[in-house]
């Protein structure tokens, strides 16, 4: 691969690139172009059946030649999937199934679209994709033109979309210090976690002087809740193998791994499948674009412990050790990988690479806030409208995310608080909604960036067992290294079993307390020094919920089964629906008179509560 | 490169590569740790070395962190006394707390820390990992509800001895030590030297009492009961009474045999005699004929079984010649009843392996480990530090130096060179300095008159394999190697006295035990087995020259154990 044949490419898929960014149709030949999203979570609403009938449904139209259909990455609005994507009106459907399939074909062939299917607002139908209110503060960088490429070609629209020019341009024009100081210059700093600053990361390792150095991508994504890592590899797996060529570039590492969880298959399938692309063409392997620059990039499979996203853990899982981390220093970058120099980046942070060096630092620089530079991608689930995938420039108040972006809570219940950064990470409440979002201001309150999980909770939502449901995962996730993380958060957890079962003493929460910072400031790697923040946030927030429950053994929002029991009041009719609801026949009466439930049979599943449409029943 | 620091408000001077650990116990101050060991495990894991650094936001886990010019350090504050109480009680929350049950009773680390620190054992009492014995090894006990994850005996068994029979398994709170797929410590890799129990800091490695098989033995009227203590065990079985590592106790310990009520006690170093003789006849006769070489030591059941498990194209090259051990058991049994007695023979050793070379041969009813002597002689009541010295009994209680240093490594190979110069050259080389301890595996090259013998010294099982794949590969040759399982050889076998190794490195220990065996072996006046008159005269007198029945006492028949 050379310039030449680099820009040849380009030039060739060019067209229908353009033809969906643009609606220009002139370099292709046919009128309309369908594409239906190919990420884990469509997939998993038969995505491929719905382009498979499509494609059945054109064929039997004769319409092969004026409509192309082709697969795409993940649009992000994962909660109304199946998402297809029409071209060039660029329009976007939602939940489509293949029932569908014909009257979007019937109605494409006249141009039109239909309405039904389209994303609504306000009881309008939006016809672009982009003015959707999901989409309209959004900005892409490290899922830049996720919407663009199709699976089908993947390494050509990757090309057409600038992919490897940033590896060319380094390689063939650029020192490893220019790289390196262009890194720096970004003021990119690492997206799983902890938000080291990636050039410095980078540098440290260059400066080591050995004859084998790593360059690792984790992609161990464990955190309950996000996906925006196996999104960007299913969508766009080029970009991460163009950032890791830069980086071992940069570092002088002739190796990469990408350490991937096994739960993510298609991610793996589809990866492997561009590493071979790019072996293939010349983008990976000896003599990168004629340079003496050569790189291998191999995919190491994780089994799914959490804690392996640990850096060094990690490495031990690749090097085939029991997946426990190990004391820093020294750190990665002085003895990595077998022993070896290496940098590890998540993948997020990988995606936003090649388009630093294609635009300029400054032009990354320009975007977000003053410690915390370009877009985060963050996982928006929970109690709120659009969940799904957003990436947003730093500085983005959790307020716009929540209401302008999510479509703020669903049936009219209110906001409690939002969890981010999954299970290191601590809750906000409401006072802090306008928290504009960056690394520091996030750490100040409790919580953490963290890999960009962002779960949003209602009134419905107990904070107290919203800590417990972490702590469980914790407990679970520790590598059972160290004593404070083995044994202090399975203790952590069975106080806060204590106060939901209404069995605490307001000691045991001074104890809760304790160990929770002991656990925090003792444990050995990050795993165990962040576990106890999603009790600490709460309690820090919500105490009175805790002490609620301890004093008048009270769970105001109905979720700790122990302290909460159904009543009928006056209001019932008679109607007996709840009666046929309830699981475990606990709810008896005569028709047209009151109902009664009887508290000893009764699991506390909150069933009659959802059926009765008369407020008849209370919880509490 | 020294740097200046302050521990405790005072100022030391401490070499700069140090950890704070290190330099701390250098200048006599004591920090708890629970989970390290020197060199083979420093996981930083059991977070109770934990000290204050002035300038750190939390404490700082002294066995990890290196001293720095200026260093302030706190090993006693409240903060750092409160933390390590936490994280004392929290072990214990998860630990089985059936103390006065447990072999390790008043010998247990972590109960002696929850006495230290004042801990409340019920603090943070919760659910606790189920009590699971396995007793299926034949030497070790495992009871995983005991377990710390200090990780010690994981590091030991796989860096030391090789073996790597454990490891941790399952995650978070069900973390746990067991074998491949938790099946039973038998069917695993283990050859049971030991090592982990000697680092165990709890009782959750144990080995397999044999006290009530003793004292049924004890309780008899109608045999002979007989004693036969293995060389490294006199100087190790003081340490038992509190007395220093590596006395030697010989007499003492054979006046408390005699205490104990045994009718006899003899020497495993007579054995090691005849071993010497026996095993230099076998290396000269398949030396010349170039038979199955190089000639492996067999001895030490470990390796014994260690080569079965992991090398059985090379149990034809262990050596045929009984161990010490069992050279003495089969001449007593054959010497009581010849003359129609009957005698039931408990063996003394420093090894847990041998409790599995007793099973296997037959031929001994019982072994006991130098810590079960220790216990019989306290449950005896018997005061060890009074007693007098005794000597051993006839006719298998001469011996000389060469069957005495069989309890160290190199032992085997010096006593037999001792035996095979003298018989090949006529001269008497009493100290052969070069195959005696050093790191890992030694290589000699000695001549014999006109031979050239190319030995090869290992002990710690984790040094063979490379010599072991040479060998295959062709790549080295050698006609003679002596392996000891555990490193230093018998003086710091798997059954000998517990040692806190917070306060003294293994490395010092097996130095002070070896230090005790080479001085005896100094001041004994005959040091080559040639010299043994008592020797000579079992030969003569009592098995008549008579090469079939030397041959069937002497061999093993088979090199299987069953």
């Amino acid at each position: 691969m050379n310039l030449e044949s680099l820009e040849s490419l380009k030039k060739k898929y060019l067209a229908e690139v353009e033809f969906r960014r643009k609606g220009d149709t002139s370099g292709v030949d046919y009128k309309y172009n369908i594409m239906v999203c190919g990420g884990t979570g469509c997939r998993s609403c038969k995505s491929k059946k719905v382009q498979e009938k499509l494609e059945e449904v054109i064929k039997a139209h004769n319409l092969e030649k004026e409509i192309m259909v082709n697969g795409v990455g993940c649009f992000g609005l994962c909660v109304n999937g199946p998402i297809v994507l029409v071209y060039p009106q660029d329009a976007m459907y939602e939940k489509v199934s293949v029932d569908d399939c014909e009257e979007i074909i019937t109605n494409l062939q006249e141009g039109k679209l239909v309405e039904r299917l389209l994303h609504h607002e306000n009881g309008k139908a939006v016809e672009k994709k982009d003015e959707i209110d999901f989409c309209k503060k959004q900005k892409y960088i490290a899922r830049n033109n996720a919407e663009y490429m199709s699976l089908e070609n993947i390494l050509g629209d990757y090309i057409a979309l600038d992919g490897y020019a940033a590896l060319h341009k380094v390689v063939t024009t650029m020192s490893q210090e220019d790289v390196i100081k262009t890194i720096k210059d970004s003021g990119l700093r690492g997206r799983g976690g902890a938000g080291f600053p990636t050039g410095n990361k980078w540098e440290f390792t260059r400066v080591v002087e050995a004859p084998q150095k790593y360059v690792i991508c984790n992609a161990d994504e464990g955190d309950p809740g996000a996906f925006m890592d196996r999104s960007i590899i299913e969508s766009n797996p080029h970009a991460i193998i163009e950032a890791m060529a830069i980086c071992g570039y940069a570092i002088g590492a002739s190796k990469g791994f990408v350490y991937l969880r096994a739960e993510y298959p298609l991610a793996g399938e589809r990866l492997q499948s561009a590493i071979d692309e790019a072996n293939k063409m010349g983008l990976l392997g000896e003599n990168i674009f004629g340079t003496n620059f050569s790189f291998d990039l191999q995919i190491k499979y994780g089994a799914g412990a959490f804690v392996c996203g640990e850096e060094t853990a990690l490495m031990r899982s690749i090097e085939g050790k029991r997946g426990e981390p190990t004391l820093k220093p020294p750190y990665p970058a002085e003895k990595g990988l077998y022993g070896c120099p290496s940098v590890i980046n998540n993948v997020e942070t990988l995606a936003n690479i090649a388009q630093i060096i294609n635009n300029g630092a400054a032009w990354f620089n320009s975007i977000g806030t003053n410690d915390s530079k370009g877009t985060k991608v963050f996982a928006l689930t929970g109690k709120i409208k659009n969940s799904g995938l957003i990436e947003l420039p730093m500085g983005t108040t959790i307020r716009e995310i929540i209401y302008d972006i999510g479509g703020g809570i669903p049936n009219g219940k209110k906001f409690k608080a939002v969890q981010m950064g999954g299970p290191s990470g601590g809750c906000i409440p409401e006072e802090y909604l306008d928290t504009p979002i960056d690394y520091k201001s996030l750490n100040d309150l409790g919580s953490m960036m963290g890999s960009g999980g962002m779960i949003v909770v209602d009134e419905d939502t107990c904070m107290v067992n919203l800590a417990k449901f972490f702590l469980q995962f914790t407990r679970d996730e520790s590598c059972g290294k160290c004593t404070p993380c083995r044994i202090g958060n399975k203790r952590i957890l069975e106080i806060l079993d204590k106060i939901t079962d209404g069995k605490a003493t307001m000691e045991d929460l001074d104890k809760l307390e304790d160990l929770c910072h002991y656990v925090k400031n003792n444990s050995l790697c990050g795993l165990g020094q962040t576990s106890p923040n999603p009790v600490l946030s709460t309690l820090k927030y919500f105490r009175h919920e805790y002490i609620e429950h301890i004093k008048d053994h009270k769970c105001r929002a109905g979720v700790c089964k122990a302290l909460t029991s159904y009543r009928i009041t006056d209001k019932c009719i008679g109607c007996s629906a709840c009666s046929r609801q309830c699981p475990v026949g606990a709810i008896t009466g005569e028709v047209r008179k009151k109902f009664d439930i009887n508290d000893e049979k009764c699991i506390k599943c909150g069933k009659c509560f959802e059926t009765c449409r008369f407020g008849a029943i209370v919880k509490g | 490169m020294e740097v200046n620091i302050i521990i405790d408000g005072k100022k030391y001077v401490a070499n700069s590569g140090d950890t704070i650990l290190k330099a701390a116990k250098d200048n006599g101050i004591e920090i708890p740790t629970l989970c390290f060991l020197k060199d083979v495990n420093e996981p930083a894991s059991c977070r109770v070395c934990v000290v204050e650094v002035e300038g750190m936001r939390n404490l700082v886990t002294s066995c990890s962190t290196k001293v720095r010019e200026g260093m302030n350090i706190k090993t006693n504050s409240s903060k750092v006394l409160e933390a390590r109480k936490t994280a004392i009680e929290l072990l214990v929350s998860n630990h089985n707390k059936n103390c006065l049950n447990c072999s390790k009773n008043l010998k247990c680390s972590l109960q002696k820390l929850c006495e230290q620190y004042h801990c409340d054992t019920e603090k943070f009492a919760g659910e606790c990992i189920a009590s699971e014995v396995d007793d299926s090894n034949f030497a070790i006990v495992r009871d995983v509800s005991k377990c710390i994850l200090c990780g010690k005996c994981v590091a030991v068994c796989a860096k030391k001895q090789g073996c790597a029979a454990i490891s941790k398994i399952n995650r978070g709170f069900e973390t746990k030590i067991g074998t491949a797929f938790d099946k039973p410590l038998n069917e695993s890799s283990c050859v049971g030297c030991g090592q982990c129990v000697l680092v165990c800091p709890t009782g959750a490695l144990t080995q397999k009492n044999d006290l009530s098989r003793v004292l049924s033995i004890l309780g008899k009227d109608d045999v002979i009961k007989v004693a036969q203590v293995a060389p490294a065990v006199r100087v190790s079985i003081a340490e038992e009474f509190g007395e220093e590592i590596g006395t030697f106790a010989e007499g003492r310990m054979v006046s408390a045999l005699k205490e104990c009520g045994f009718d006899y006690v003899f020497d495993v170093n007579m054995g090691a005699d005849f071993t010497v003789i026996e095993e230099a006849n076998e290396l000269i006769e398949k030396v010349t004929k170039n038979e199955n070489l190089p000639l492996f030591t067999s001895c030490c059941p470990a390796w014994f079984n260690y080569v079965q498990k992991n090398y059985p194209e090379f149990e034809k090259n262990l050596s045929s010649t009984k161990s010490p051990n069992e050279m003495l058991g089969s001449l007593v049994k054959y010497y009581f009843e010849s003359q129609g007695k009957k005698v039931e023979i408990v063996s003394v050793m420093p090894c847990t392996a041998k409790k599995r070379e007793i099973l296997a041969r037959g031929t001994i009813d019982a072994s006991m480990t130098t810590r079960e002597l220790g216990e019989l002689i306290k449950l005896k009541g018997i005061n060890f530090s009074k007693l007098e010295d005794s000597k051993f009994d006839d006719p298998f209680g001469e011996y000389t130096g060469a069957g005495l240093i069989f309890g160290v490594t190199g032992g085997v190979t010096e006593a037999a060179l001792r035996y095979a110069v003298y018989k090949l050259t006529g001269k008497k080389q009493d100290i052969i300095e070069d195959v005696r301890y050093s790191d890992g595996v030694k290589e000699v090259t000695v001549s014999i008159g006109d031979k050239k013998l190319k030995l090869a010294i290992i002990h710690g099982l984790a040094n063979a394999p490379q010599v072991m794949e040479d060998i295959k590969a062709g790549k080295k040759h050698y006609d003679f190697i002596e392996v000891m399982a555990c490193p230093g050889g018998c003086v710091n076998g798997g059954g000998q006295s517990f040692v806190d190794y917070s306060k003294i490195d293994v490395e010092e220990v097996i130095k002070k035990r070896s230090a005790a065996i080479y001085k005896a072996d100094g001041d004994m006046k005959f040091k080559n087995t040639d010299d043994n008159a008592g020797v000579k005269k079992i030969y003569e007198d009592l098995l008549h020259n008579d090469h079939e029945l030397i041959h069937k006492l002497f061999h093993y028949t088979d090199t299987k154990f069953n």
